[in-house]
């Protein structure tokens, strides 16, 4: 079978099914549409920056149809006027240069947008139009039909004017601007060269300076102020201390020696200090910004619900304003956003959100429905029984670890480092001044300040910084994203790591399926099983079928030749059936399959029962032919990864299903691997922080939003995401789920970056060692501290840079 | 001697005012710079710094036909 690539989406084309439109193929006729819409507005360019950059529109009837009501609208618009509105839209399939062309000239395709623009990095499009002319719900469509169908969540409710604080932008701007024009205003004094014109316009020069300093002593310094200020309060003696303490030491000393006209003060190190510092911590903030750390459920749940009244009107109703006793109408794919009871006959829930299991649970009528899962299928009635915020899985959110600050929860290496390095500085301060005050009391005044100057602790505090941020962007490369640098730091320290089951060292991409014949003793006429032409037949059926477990068995089968298929029906809750040149194929559950007729096939026994997961069962012509069964699939590697780190960390398995799994998986993972089954999220919580009192370092992976309780409470948490652009928990961390393999990587990664950062402290104390003899001595002339600091920095800067990136090669 | 006393306070004063005039506008250009850096800022343009640099390179691809020619829309997509 020969493939060939969609013209519109890239995927796959087969042959029999392509569609060639304007001498180009298409896979599907959603692709071809967007096609001929581009081209008819003579914007085909479209596929001229990128190859095959589009996807394939969804369908997307009656998903937004609550964008007619106009207070939900307006929750969302930034901004509104009777003639103008702005929208930001968060369009996750953006992804080249084609994505942002195309939605930039929005205009040329629907009236009533005046402009468009995209924010690349977020994701994110922001569009202006006349209300009059269009509306949100137009837009939002003709988004969708050209594959960028935006997704809109329960976290847009409440949008307004989100500040960004650019405040660090400016601090460090400002910065520069004093340094490099303080640096230009002081050269002619480090030559010092007794010329009449140079004595005489001194004090202008020196005045000058003193100036164009105070702003970057009074603002761009300010955050060290108030961070020592902190420290102190709260008796933690972190690395700000010394920092802010030099800074104020070094203005003092500048503006008394200018005043007394002993000298020219160090003005261009302090003021190259503050940038440099300040540049250190610009670089150690590498922001993700399509990836959100804070998700809780807002993201995943529905921004509105179709409500039914009891006249039997359907109305579009935000999800907030939804009471106990409501009646909702849920369709396919829609999201169950509150706890209820089924009232219609039959549904199927996929909990992959909550869970991570990718199967569906079938509910009956009156069944209890909870929210967080995915109704598949035909459309459902359901009753309401807690509001939002009450519901079971929303609940877990009112937990504190949710409240918590997480910023001051650990001590960074830096501020221990520090703790030390405080007191040592200043018990040589007053020695020497001690030792001097009896020999010259001016002189004594000089070395207190010259040792506090000298020793400010510039490079000490740019070594972190510089490695954190230098090893953040690697892991990013990586598709191993950080939520900030401290991360790195937590890693380096974790002894325990504990791991969701479901979801995440499970994969529901893949299935592992195999298939057991019928006992041939029992069902005489079918001993030789499935033969090729059943497996076409079966193949050509599943197509029909949007159930994953049709979709998984679907992609398990080899490719074979299309059939025409008749009175396809798929019953809810039991399988489908079809008829392909007058053969009945029958696809389902036990109970459809087996019981319905009159074969004689042994029910299973509980024990395979738990043993085996899922299974679908096969009938053709009233043939039983065995069934498939459904296992879980482990990642891979995952074997050969829990190996490696049950060497240094104790693993646990935690996992909210019940313990059919114990044998087989007890079989792949180490010995010393403790399994723990039948866990709600509470409990999962509960089993991190009794592992923190037992004073343990708790690395928790996971992945749905029944591990978000945990992933919160532990020193690190980690989700294992798919697809990085969409769903994760709150968490510190998201790795990529196919580079689940290289975790032992990572962990050891983040532990030689501690090494290099201990390291380039040793190298920075040296520094300090050189410039105490000069301060001691009572020898520091500007020149010399104007020399000393930005040396130290660019070695310090340089060697940690080079260091990580060795490590991050050389570590396998 | 008095007169090269003289030339030698003349050029001084020249001097003086020149290097008072060259800093004072040296200081004035930086300011102006740093205020547009400013103005850059608080406009945003620091918040997105990759968008912009593919959009410089987008032609005016769309000259065969006016913008206000506007095709709507209206056929639904089938499911694919």
């Amino acid at each position: 079978m020969e493939l060939e690539s969609c013209f519109h989406c890239g995927l796959d084309v087969v042959k029999e099914d392509q569609i060639v439109f304007d001498e180009k193929k298409f896979c599907c006729n959603g692709c071809k549409t967007v096609y001929e819409i581009f081209s008819l507005n003579d914007m085909s360019c479209y596929y001229d920056f990128e190859k095959s950059p589009g996807a394939t529109p969804l369908d997307i009837k009656g998903k937004y149809d609550f964008l007619e009501n106009e207070s939900i609208v307006s929750k969302l618009l930034e901004f509104q006027e009777h003639k103008t509105a702005i929208v930001s839209l968060s369009i996750p399939h953006i992804h080249c240069s084609s994505c942002i062309w195309i939605l930039e000239n929005l205009h040329k395709l629907q009236k009533g947008i005046s402009t468009s623009q995209v924010n690349f990095p977020e994701k994110k499009v922001r569009i202006t139009y006349n209300p009059e002319v269009t509306s949100l719900k137009t837009i939002v469509h003709l988004l969708s039909s050209i594959g960028y169908e935006p997704y809109i969540s329960l976290e847009n409710y409440e949008t307004g004017k989100n500040n960004v604080d650019r405040s660090l932008t400016y601090k460090l701007g400002l910065a520069f601007f004093c340094f490099g024009n303080i640096m230009l205003l002081s050269f002619p004094e480090y030559f010092e060269v007794k010329e009449f014109w140079l004595d005489t316009y001194k004090p202008f020069f020196r005045w000058l300076i003193f100036v164009l300093s105070l702003p970057s002593f009074l603002y761009s310094a300010s955050g060290y102020y108030v961070s020592a200020y902190k420290s102190i309060k709260s008796g933690m003696l972190n690395i700000d201390i010394p920092i802010a303490l030099g800074i104020i030491i070094f203005f003092i000393r500048s503006t008394f020696d200018i005043v007394m006209d002993y000298g020219s003060g160090f003005f261009d190190s302090l003021t190259g200090l503050i940038f440099f510092m300040l540049l250190g911590k610009m670089f150690q903030i590498k922001t993700y910004s399509f990836l959100s750390f804070e998700r809780d459920f807002k993201s995943y749940f529905p921004i509105a619900i179709t409500k039914i009244n009891t006249d039997f009107s359907e109305e579009s109703v935000p999800i907030y304003d939804i009471e106990k006793g409501n009646r909702l109408l849920i369709r396919n794919q829609e999201l169950i956003p509150v706890d209820g009871i089924l009232i219609s006959d039959k549904a199927e829930i996929d909990y992959s959100f909550v869970t991570g299991e990718a199967i569906p649970i079938t509910k009956k009528s009156g069944d209890k429905v909870f929210a967080g899962g995915k109704q598949i299928g035909k459309v459902i009635e359901m009753e309401v029984l807690h509001s939002v915020s009450q519901s079971y899985l929303t609940q877990l959110w009112s937990n504190d670890v949710f409240q918590k600050n997480v910023e001051q929860k650990y001590k960074s290496i830096t501020d221990t480092i520090s703790h030390y390095f405080t007191p040592i500085l200043l018990i040589i301060a007053f020695a020497g001044f001690g030792y001097w005050v009896f020999i010259d009391a001016n002189i004594a005044f000089n070395v207190f300040t010259a040792v506090l100057i000298v020793a400010c602790p510039c490079a000490l505090a740019l070594s972190a910084p510089f490695t954190m941020g230098n090893v953040l962007r690697i892991f990013g490369k990586k598709k191993f994203y950080l939520k900030n640098a401290l991360v790195i730091e937590q890693l380096a320290k974790v002894d325990t790591i504990v791991f969701d089951k479901t979801g995440t060292i499970t994969t529901n991409k893949k299935a592992n399926i195999s298939y057991s014949s019928p006992n041939p003793s029992e069902v005489g006429e079918s001993k030789t099983g499935i033969n090729d032409e059943n497996r076409t037949l079966i193949k050509n059926v599943l197509r029909a079928s949007n159930h994953p477990l049709s979709r998984m068995l679907y992609d398990f089968l080899p490719e074979c030749k299309r059939l025409k298929i008749n009175d396809f029906k798929e019953i809810t809750g039991k399988g489908i059936q079809a008829t392909i040149e007058g053969n009945l194929i029958q696809i389902g559950s036990y109970k459809f399959i087996v019981q319905n007729s009159h074969l004689q096939v042994s029910a299973p026994s509980p024990l395979e029962r738990v043993g085996e997961r899922t299974s679908v069962h096969i009938k053709i012509n009233e043939i039983y032919y065995g069934k498939y069964i459904f296992n879980n699939h482990y990642r891979e590697g995952l074997a050969e990864l829990f190996e490696k780190l049950s060497v240094d960390y104790k693993i646990k398995v935690l996992s909210g299903d019940n313990e059919g799994e114990r044998t087989s998986l007890e079989n792949i993972l180490p010995k010393n691997t403790e399994l723990i089954f039948n866990q709600k999220p509470e409990q999962k919580l509960e089993f991190i922080k009794k592992l923190q009192e037992e004073g343990r370092n708790v690395m928790m992976v996971g992945d749905g939003l029944n591990d978000a309780g945990a992933l919160a409470q532990s020193n690190i948490g980690i989700s294992i995401s798919e697809n990085v652009n969409v769903f994760s928990p709150a968490c510190d961390a998201i790795l990529d789920a196919n580079e689940f393999n290289k975790m032992n990587y990572f962990l050891k990664l983040s532990k030689k970056s501690i090494t290099t950062i201990k390291m380039s402290f040793a190298l920075s104390i040296l520094y300090n060692i050189v410039g105490l003899s000069f301060a001691i001595t009572g020898n520091l002339l500007p020149l010399v501290a104007a020399i000393i600091m930005p040396l130290s920095t660019v070695t310090i800067v340089s060697f940690v840079t080079i260091a990580s990136n060795f490590y991050a090669k050389r570590v396998n | 001697m008095r007169k090269i006393d003289k030339v030698y306070l003349l050029t001084n004063f020249i001097f003086m005012s020149v290097i008072y005039l060259l800093i004072s506008i040296s200081i004035v250009v930086a300011v102006f710079f740093f205020l547009a850096f400013i103005r850059a800022v608080k406009k945003g343009q620091y918040d997105d710094d990759y968008t912009p640099s593919v959009r410089m390179l987008f032609d005016d691809e769309l000259i065969k036909k006016a913008s206000d020619d506007v095709i709507q829309i209206t056929k639904k997509n089938p499911k694919p």
